[in-house]
């Protein structure tokens, strides 16, 4: 049975992007991951919008919550991924998305809150390579 | 309380971290200190040796990665800290390194299952053509025929020994000449009592890459059919002898035999028979140098550096 919603509190920003907040010491599978999909889109509704995720707390993610979030077998339903991360388990997570669990939209790890919303924000991504 | 022990009090107390309280003499205060920091020591020395069986619990795990056993995890504390986060990133390589090794065990099945069906294939148009020559009145049409069954065989053959390799990138050709040239005895030499096959090949394994194993195998095929052929006509009884000599820089293969040797007007550049006009073009798409030495017989060698 998954838990997403408490796993994950999902919002959209005024400024124009989706902020995903990962609770701490969530072990996130790919049901949470599957959920947390569902209520980005319930979220975005006809639009599609860069995502910040804040996972500083989070305690594990599962082989197939990584691939699913990598999204490379559907349709993105966000166009930019910013991760804030903080301690040494979310750095390493962050650092498996930029490499080997890479997704298919730009995407960032920061440490700074401030500095993650401004990439977000000001569309800087779109400039990622 | 003399001076040192007044100090040593104040610096327990300091260490320790300690307030003093309110009336409080400074022993009473100094022995809380000392116990505060010998609980303190008690703890370090508790998580050094708990540290020690999480890191070598994480050192298991990598080990059993090594040897490709992905069944072990490494166990995560309620710290989050540094060891828990290499705890966390040994686990997830884990997980990739099974899905790697999974696709590449898939991958390689489907290779093999794809060389052993092209070796199927092959067989099949082999055979057909076979028993298409049975049927052949006209002798020379029924050679062509013949000629054509053993160079698909020879293809055949070689997607036979790479989907047993091990990798499937290439063959040891020194082991594919001894089979080819075998069932060359079997197939096309007249009478194997009075033409002699002897073959020789290089101990160590050289190994050829497909692009280049199918024309060499091919060029083989078309020596030692040839010697078959021409070599000795009549009764004339004799030796062919097939070569695979492994070198630095170039291996070469040679197909010599002692029989009556090539016609004296024979021209290299003007070939007219299809089997060393196939050697030659060949030879060069594999980029090797092919001499034709007509001397006590013919003796063919290809010096190639694939």
């Amino acid at each position: 049975m998954s838990n997403a919603e408490s796993i994950f509190e999902t919002t959209l920003d005024p400024r124009g992007f989706i902020l995903s907040r990962v609770a701490p010491l969530a072990e996130i599978d790919l049901e949470d991951a599957r959920e947390n999909t569902r209520m980005v889109r319930e979220i975005s509704g006809d639009q599609v919008y860069p995502i910040l995720v804040d996972i500083r707390k989070i305690r594990s993610i599962s082989k197939e919550a990584r691939d699913h979030f990598a999204m490379r077998d559907r349709k993105p339903g966000v166009i930019a991924i910013a991760m804030l991360v903080s301690s040494p388990l979310s750095r390493i997570i962050g650092n498996f998305f930029l490499g080997l669990n890479q997704p298919a939209v730009p995407t960032r790890m920061f440490t700074d809150r401030d500095m993650a919303e401004q990439w977000i924000v000001n569309g800087a991504f779109e400039d990622h390579e | 309380m003399n001076k040192l022990a007044l100090d040593l009090a104040s610096a327990v107390i300091r260490i320790s971290g300690v307030k003093q309280l309110e009336g409080e003499e400074i022993e009473d205060s100094a022995v809380r200190a000392l116990a505060v920091i010998e609980e303190r020591l008690k703890k370090s020395e508790y998580e050094k040796k708990d540290n020690a069986r999480r890191v070598s619990g994480i050192l298991d795990v990598v080990m059993s990665l090594a040897s490709l056993d992905y069944s072990n995890r490494a166990e995560y504390s309620e710290t989050a800290d540094y060891i828990d986060a290499l705890a966390g990133g040994v686990n997830m390589l884990g997980e990739e390194l099974k899905q790697s090794t999974i696709s590449l065990k898939e991958k390689e099945v489907l290779l093999r299952e794809i060389h052993h069906r092209v070796k199927n294939n092959l067989q099949i148009i082999s055979s057909l053509l076979n028993l298409q020559s049975g049927q052949i009145v006209d002798e020379e049409a029924r050679q062509q025929y013949a000629a054509s069954h053993e160079r698909i065989r020879a293809m055949a053959m070689v997607h036979e020994k790479l989907y047993e390799s091990k990798d499937f990138s290439g063959i040891d050709f020194g082991d594919y000449v001894q089979s080819l040239a075998h069932g060359l005895n079997l197939s096309c030499n007249p009478d194997p009592s009075r033409i002699r096959l002897k073959i020789d090949v290089a101990d160590a394994p050289v190994t050829l890459k497909l692009d280049a194993a199918i024309p060499c195998a091919l060029i083989m095929n078309e020596l030692i059919m040839n010697g078959f052929k021409h070599a000795f006509p009549g009764n004339r009884a004799g030796e062919i002898s097939v070569q695979f000599i492994r070198g630095a820089e170039v291996n070469q293969l040679i197909v010599q035999d002692n029989g009556v040797g090539l016609p004296e007007e024979f021209d290299v550049g003007e070939l007219s028979s299809l089997g060393l006009q196939l050697v030659s073009v060949l030879s060069e798409q594999v980029d090797a140098k092919f001499q034709i030495i007509n001397e006590g017989g013919a003796k063919f060698v290809l010096n190639c550096k694939c």
